[in-house]
């Protein structure tokens, strides 16, 4: 009986005991199995004491890019890792102020000098640490990640700098444009009062001249001096253009708003291009017109543009004519100027109203200009809020269309 | 009309750093009948306005040292002068300029380049609204 019972205990120990070594095995299987993550993990890693800072553990990876053996490291203290220079303030930082739980570095206050760790050659990098805190055998201790962070630095730098440099050489070309603009301002200016001093003289004389108070002027020089006098006016008036461009650009163009009468201005504008029309046998007339109401504007700047736009129709047509609409439309006046001209290209269109643009057909057919008539004429009508539109083909002539808002009584 | 300012010849100043403008502006004034002094800048202007009394000053704007408009503040400054009639020459015909012009005291102004015929027929009205 005892022999069975002692029989049937052993059988239990055994049993036991048996439990007991697949747990040991197990357990052992777990540890080396989490051994492994830490110690074959590519991302840098080492655990040390909370007290002490004595490092208890490191990773491959971590001793292998720091230059150490993991005997060495093992020897060291976490402050060991950083320049001399940081060793004092964060010894008293890590003792003292550390964080515990999850962190990342440069969230402790301490940014800028967690982020450098010295390897044992020297060298020192910029790192990213992200730690937490844990327990070995009873002891406090934290564990640290630590991500190499100096080319991500250097490249941010760089970015810095060439961005830095980039807005100085940005400053230095604005103030370089800004220059040039003041220069052409200036030059507009000198230009202006240079020419017209001569020009006020010219024509003052040719004026007395022509009155005859002098002497009496034979037909023949009469014509002569006409011709001068035309060609004084013409260049007046590119320099009134160019003053006009060099002001509305600066936005300085100034308007004297009074009523005017659309119909008045026209047969003005058609009267004063009559001769340039009558001479090359075109027909400038007067098509249609239907009553508009007064419309606020500057007389004087809307005849310029509407000279222009006459002007410019009579220079681009060889044969036929150039006929002069006004028309109501809801709130607009409206003007259309259309010739049986050589017309644009349609892929120029869009730049016919550009200072200085001048239109292949103009330059092929050896027409006079600056390319300033009808984006002065775009400057006037813009300023006064109204539209200015074309349409045209090449060889069979072009249409301009200038709308006005009407003035609104009260 | 020409002749009864002509019969009064009446003195007028006529003050431009140009040699040629001035000529122009001495030329139509002497030939329509007034008597004209002519000055070369600003301060000669401004002297022969306050020692010649003249009837009327025809400034340019452009002068070197003083400009027109600042010897038309400073003749308005003057008992002599607080009354002369003056036309101004402005460079351009901007708004500026004419309300420069105007806001420094001047009666009239014209803008280059004028008609001869024109600065006649100002100098003649303001004469006459002068006298």
């Amino acid at each position: 009986m005892v022999n069975n019972r002692l029989t049937a205990k052993i059988a239990k120990l055994e049993k036991l005991n048996a439990r007991l070594e697949r747990m040991h095995h197990a357990l052992r299987a777990s540890e080396r199995q989490f051994r492994l993550l830490f110690e074959q993990n590519p991302q840098p890693m080492l655990v040390y004491e909370q007290a002490t800072l004595q490092i208890v553990a490191a990773n491959y990876v971590l001793a292998e890019s720091y230059g150490y053996t993991k005997q060495e490291l093992l020897s060291m203290r976490i402050v060991d890792l950083v320049p001399a220079e940081d060793v004092e303030l964060l010894t008293a930082f890590f003792l003292t102020a550390a964080p515990t739980g999850p962190w990342i570095g440069g969230s402790d206050g301490f940014a800028d000098r967690t982020r450098r760790h010295q390897h044992k050659d020297g060298t020192v990098i910029d790192v990213e640490v992200a730690g937490d805190s844990l327990t070995v055998a009873g002891v406090s201790c934290r564990v640290w990640a630590v991500t190499d962070i100096t080319e991500r630095n250097r490249a941010e730098a760089e970015r810095m700098a060439l961005a830095e440099q980039l807005a100085v050489e940005l400053m230095g070309q604005n103030e370089r444009l800004r220059a040039i603009d003041e220069l052409k301002d200036q030059f507009v200016s000198v230009v202006s009062h240079e020419l017209r001093t001569p020009l006020t003289a010219i024509r003052g004389y040719l004026e007395i001249v022509l009155g005859g108070e002098p002497g009496p002027v034979t037909a023949e020089q009469q014509r002569c001096l006409e011709i001068v006098d035309a060609s004084c006016k013409q260049l007046l008036r590119v320099v009134s253009d160019l003053l006009l461009i060099g002001k509305s650009e600066a936005g300085q163009l100034a308007l004297e708003i009074a009523e005017v009468d659309l119909s008045a201005l026209l047969a003005e504008c058609i009267a004063a291009a009559k001769p340039s029309a009558d001479a090359k046998l075109i027909d400038l007339r007067l098509a249609g017109e239907r009553a508009v109401g007064p419309i606020a504007g500057d007389y004087g700047r809307l005849s310029q543009a509407v000279a222009n736009i006459i002007s410019n129709a009579i220079k681009f047509t060889e044969v036929g004519h150039v006929d002069v609409r006004l028309h109501a439309e809801l709130e607009w006046a409206v003007v259309e100027i259309a010739d049986t001209g050589v017309g644009v290209p349609a892929g120029e269109v869009d730049h016919l109203f550009m200072p200085f643009f001048r239109a292949s057909t103009a330059t092929r057919e050896a027409i006079p200009g600056v390319g300033l008539g009808l984006s002065i004429a775009k400057e006037i009508i813009d300023a006064h809020g109204g539209r200015i539109s074309l349409k045209t083909e090449e060889g069979s002539g072009t249409s301009i269309r200038v709308a006005l808002p009407v003035a609104v009584a009260g | 009309m020409e002749a009864v300012a002509g019969d009064q010849g009446l003195l007028v100043l006529a003050a431009d750093d140009d040699e040629i403008v001035l000529g122009l502006v001495v030329y139509r004034l002497e030939h329509s009948g007034y008597r004209v002094i002519a000055a070369h800048d600003g301060e000669e202007a401004l002297t022969l306005a306050l020692a010649r009394r003249p009837a009327l000053a025809v400034l340019d704007v452009m002068m070197p040292g003083l400009n027109g408009y600042e010897v038309t503040r400073l003749l308005r400054s003057y008992d002599a002068t607080r009354a002369l009639p003056i036309i101004l020459l402005t460079a351009r015909a901007e708004d500026a300029d004419s309300e420069r012009a105007l806001d420094a005291g001047a009666d009239e102004y014209l803008a280059k380049p004028f008609s001869p015929e024109q600065l006649r027929s100002r100098v003649e009205a303001l004469l006459a609204r002068a006298a």
